[in-house]
């Protein structure tokens, strides 16, 4: 395999950050535990720059990545954040931890660290304090609310609640459990019994749930969206975040905070709606001609800005919705997902990216760069943070969580090694069960034009966003369910391979410096395979289910003829009416999936029978009403 | 490709720099603030790829599109700012509008929208003669027509457009109405043509009107045709950096002596409304093998700029598109899913027919 570079934009990157002139030969990885040796087979081959730049300090060609080192380990998956808790006394932190599926508990004054360990496969996610010695989390692979006692650091009550639980809140003043899931249920459960109490459907891919005084916010991942929920169960007001002028919408926000003042801090990103640069490091840089931008954003859900009189009104005597206020700030160079904690005084904030590249000490960009960046809010409500980070990279592993304790003291959840870094610098062991896998940190790490592979594909799926290729409009492709069956990749199905999408994708586009060896995308390739399909929509009629699937193998309905097999879908091209050829999607995941087709025409599955669904696209038109509703709740199902 | 747009060298600069040359706000240092309204606020922000489908290295197969060329679907229908003038409009009203509308028989009934005014039109003609009497205290003849639209004439006002299609979705976050009325002018009605610059009048034959003769008959004025453009705080074109925020146009009635006619919930109204959505349908699947591919804030000012070319540059189906918009909002892009959703919306506005045709005189 040969692979060559061009680093232009990655110079101009450098020259922009003044932070490329040195290279560090500090490990990429302290706590790695395995190298089994392995060469680059072709890593190091016509690795070169045009320019002392370029090369990052000296000149002469680049070690291959990681300097070779592969290591696979099945538990290590995409992620997901938010994932550590202090207790309201301050005595104890609670870190959930999904790779292995395991939450600590490490009583603060002793750092004495106790395991409840979980079943296989839960994944645990948010957490939440309960009445006294009680923590709640969600189960997001199992799909279970757990009730942990923190005394005897035991799981003592597992309660199904949907098919992807996702965020999670504790309301002290009525001794309810919220519990906001991906397909959009929004539960409340009683406390004591844990029944639920009322169940919402609101819009699919909830996020997190925060209570307020009189009402609920919950936010939504890939879109980015914000819902206030009044007590009656309403949508009372609704907005997304505006990050920039020149960036574009925003999209995947990753965590939500509540201030001290009832607003809003949240983690998200900006995806590019100008055209997508395919030559070497087109998908670099932030806004004004790059892919994404991480923004720490505060919003105000409250105050509503003054409604403008805008030039468009002049056809109409109506105007609807409630803009609210935002305040932001981007995250430079940061690739891969990050987390933010604020103290309990609203005046400290921590920001934990994993895979960031603006390091000020100009280290070797390419590798896991996590950073820790501090920050405050004063008085007046304005958020800054530290222009570069305050710890340098690699002194913390690989950050997933922040919080702070009781002291206003921040505390970092390490993925691997598994460990709790405290501000203090000290730290405690959380396990010794390594998940260092090479897949893992390649599928992470900024490519060192400040994207990574996770910027588009968060958790391991897709950031519901249709970018703007010369070629048109091109939808992201989630990852979950065993993509390597779905070869050949991208829409077009131009790459045969994974070797060839690592070539054309992560060396070219996103201008990795440091080449990986086959043994390396193959390990790549593992660590995507094992991602999960995602649980399809909760609450569908199995009747209904059972006859959908039934009109999707007739043969003159004509679904199944190409989206056949496991991953529904024969993996070759087809010209369905929708604007040309393109390889055959998996329908997996498909109820839950926004937009539709390639180019994001339909926003469901029902559009999909609209106008969006192709003048050749098998022959619906051959079905009723209601056997189109059978068929949409079987494509919900998969 | 026509409707692309020339940045001059700074934007270029832009974008080879990176963004620490192009964004003042955006990701530079700390710091923070206000940020874009929706829609017509929005700013056409600087350093992103302007126009047409540039040439870029295709290597990993993903070849430029090639956009389909004109075929006649919106070229009928395309509309140059220097030659606007259209007899029969129409106007998008709400359900309970139209009520009023069956039960008074009135056009004009709103001196303004609750909360949000007369119109930008009007607060762009007060600034035009405000420039005018501090630079132009001569100029007593534009004046004079501003006084006659800012005043009586069009107190009570309704904004319409030739095609219902390119108004139904408005800016993004608004609903006019699912009601379609339609209004003709008589055919003696004259169009004052206003840019936020300057005014000039033409006649139903877009045959130049002069000044003079419609301050003395200004009954005559049957229609504002307002560009929201530079000189009215919408985009600038030709500059290195675009600025400004969306552009738009639209016809502005409100002189009720001279309409014609206008109707509602007639025969004609479906048929008319059955062959937008026919047009569209058509439009769909041409535009998906070669949709727009910049962003929404890029697209209104290419569109917008395009109107006042001294031909519209239509080459494509999706420049013949865009000739005919007067709302280049997110809602139009043309890309497939805002289209397919001005379908549907389309569809769901087909009703059965109960006409009303109120005629000169009859009200």
């Amino acid at each position: 395999m040969t692979r060559q570079l061009s680093t232009l934009a990655g110079l101009a990157w450098c020259l922009a950050l003044a932070g490329c002139s040195q290279t560090s030969e500090e490990p990429w990885h302290p706590a790695s535990t395995t190298d089994d040796g392995t060469g680059s087979s072709g890593g190091t081959s016509s690795v070169g720059f045009p320019g002392a730049a370029g090369s990052l300090g000296s000149g002469a060609p680049l070690p291959p990545l990681f300097d070779g080192h592969v290591v696979s380990e099945s538990g290590a998956k995409p992620v997901i954040g938010g994932t550590l808790l202090v207790t309201e006394d301050g005595a104890l932190a609670a870190a959930a931890d999904p790779d292995r599926d395991a939450i600590f508990l490490v009583d603060l004054p002793s750092k004495a660290v106790r395991p409840v360990m979980l079943a296989a496969g839960d994944e645990p996610g948010r957490l939440a304090e309960g009445a006294a010695g009680t923590l709640y989390a969600v189960a997001r692979g199992s799909g279970a609310l757990l009730v942990l006692d923190i005394a005897s650091a035991t799981v003592s009550q597992r309660v199904p609640v949907c098919g992807a639980p996702r965020g999670l809140a504790y309301d002290a003043a009525t001794a309810r459990v919220f519990v906001a899931c991906r397909s959009g249920l929004l539960l409340t459960l009683d406390a004591k019994t844990l029944k639920v109490t009322r169940s919402l459907q609101l819009d699919p891919d909830l996020r997190d749930v925060l209570v307020r005084s009189k009402d609920l916010l919950v936010t939504r991942f890939l879109s980015a969206e914000i819902l206030v929920v009044a007590e009656d169960g309403s949508v009372s007001r609704r907005a997304t975040p505006e990050p920039a002028p020149g960036c574009a919408e925003a999209t995947v926000l990753s965590r939500a905070l509540l201030t001290p003042t009832g607003q809003l801090l949240v983690t998200h990103q900006s995806s590019s709606d100008a055209q997508v640069n395919i030559t070497e490091g087109g998908y670099g840089f932030s806004c004004g001609g790059g892919l994404v931008t991480r923004f720490v954003t505060q919003v105000n859900v409250d105050q509503p800005t003054p409604v403008p009189a805008q030039p468009g009104d002049d056809l109409t005597n109506v105007f609807l919705g409630q803009p609210m206020t935002f305040r932001y700030l981007s995250l430079q160079g940061s690739g891969g997902p990050a987390d933010i904690a604020l103290d309990r005084g609203g005046v400290r904030v921590v920001v934990a990216n994993l895979g960031d590249s603006l390091r000020p000490d100009g280290a070797d960009p390419n590798g896991i760069a996590p950073t820790l960046q501090t920050g405050t809010i004063d008085a007046q409500g304005a958020l800054a943070l530290f222009p570069f980070p305050s710890v340098p990279g690699n002194a913390f592993g690989e950050p997933v969580a922040v919080a702070f304790d009781a002291t206003d003291h921040y505390l970092l959840q390490s993925r691997e090694p598994a460990t709790l870094f405290f501000e203090d610098g000290s730290s405690v062991v959380l396990s010794n069960d390594s998940r260092a896998d090479t897949g893992f940190d390649m599928f992470h790490m900024n490519s060192h034009v400040g994207i990574a592979c996770a910027s588009c594909h968060p958790e391991g799926g897709e950031d519901g966003h249709t970018w703007h290729f010369a070629a048109g409009l091109r939808r992201t492709l989630p990852l979950q369910g065993g993509v390597m069956s779905r070869a050949p990749f991208h829409w077009d199905g131009t790459l045969a391979d994974m070797g060839a999408l690592v070539t054309e994708v992560m060396e070219k586009r996103m201008d990795l410096p440091r080449l990986p060896s086959d043994e390396q995308v193959a390990a790549l390739g593992t660590f995507l395979d094992r991602i999960p399909a995602m649980a399809p929509t909760d609450g569908l009629d199995s009747a209904a289910v059972a006859r959908g699937a039934a009109l999707f193998a007739r043969t003159d309905v004509g679904c199944a003829t190409c989206h056949s097999g496991a991953q529904y879908t024969n993996n070759l091209l087809a010209d369905v009416g929708t604007g040309g050829k393109f390889v055959t999607p998996s329908l997996l995941g498909v109820g839950l999936r926004s937009p539709l087709f390639h180019d994001g025409c339909a926003p469901s599955v029902a559009e999909r029978f609209g106008p969006c669904g192709g003048s050749a696209h098998g022959k619906p038109e051959l079905l009723s009403a209601d056997e189109r509703a059978d068929l949409i709740s079987f494509l919900r199902s998969l | 490709m026509g409707w692309s747009r020339v940045l001059g060298p700074g934007a270029a600069a832009c974008l080879v720099a990176g963004i620490g040359a192009c964004s003042a706000g955006a990701a530079t240092s700390p710091g923070f603030g206000p940020i874009g309204g929706s829609g017509g606020s929005e700013q056409a922000g600087p350093g992103l790829t302007l126009g047409g489908f540039p040439s870029i290295d295709s290597n990993g197969g993903d070849a430029p599109c090639q956009p389909a060329v004109a075929s006649g679907l919106f070229t009928p229908s395309a509309l140059n700012n220097r030659a606007p003038a259209r007899r029969e409009l129409y106007s998008w009203t709400t359900d309970e509008q139209a009520a009023e509308l069956r039960d008074t028989k009135v056009l004009f009934s709103r001196t303004e929208r609750p909360g949000l005014g007369r119109g930008y039109v009007f607060e762009a003609l007060q600034n035009l003669a405000t420039q005018i009497a501090a630079n132009a205290p001569t100029t007593t003849d534009q004046r004079q027509l501003i006084a006659v639209l800012d005043g009586d004439l069009f107190a009570k006002a309704r904004f319409a457009w030739p095609e219902p299609w390119a108004t139904r979705l408005g800016w993004p976050g608004e609903d006019y109405g699912g009601q379609l009325l339609k209004i003709v002018l008589k055919p003696e009605a004259w169009i004052v043509i206003f840019d936020g610059n300057e005014l000039s009048v033409v006649d139903l034959g877009n045959a130049p009107v002069a000044i003079a003769d419609a301050l003395a008959h200004p009954e005559r004025i049957g229609a504002i045709f307002f560009n929201k453009s530079g000189f009215a705080g919408g985009p600038v074109c030709n500059g290195s950096f675009s600025g400004g925020s969306n552009g738009y146009r639209e016809f502005v009635l409100g002189n009720e002596g001279m309409v014609e006619e206008w109707s509602l919930g007639t025969e004609a109204i479906r048929e008319r409304l059955s062959a937008d959505i026919a047009l569209v349908q058509k439009f769909l699947p041409i535009l998906r093998g070669c949709p727009v591919t910049v962003s929404p804030a890029i697209w209104n000012l290419q569109v917008s700029c395009g109107w006042s070319e001294p031909e519209l540059p239509i080459t494509s189906e999706i420049d013949a598109y865009q000739a005919a918009l007067c709302i280049p909002s997110a809602n139009y892009i043309p890309e497939p899913g805002p289209i397919a959703s001005l379908i549907e919306t389309l569809q769901g506005a087909l009703f059965d027919p109960n006409p009303l045709v109120v005629t000169e005189g009859a009200q």
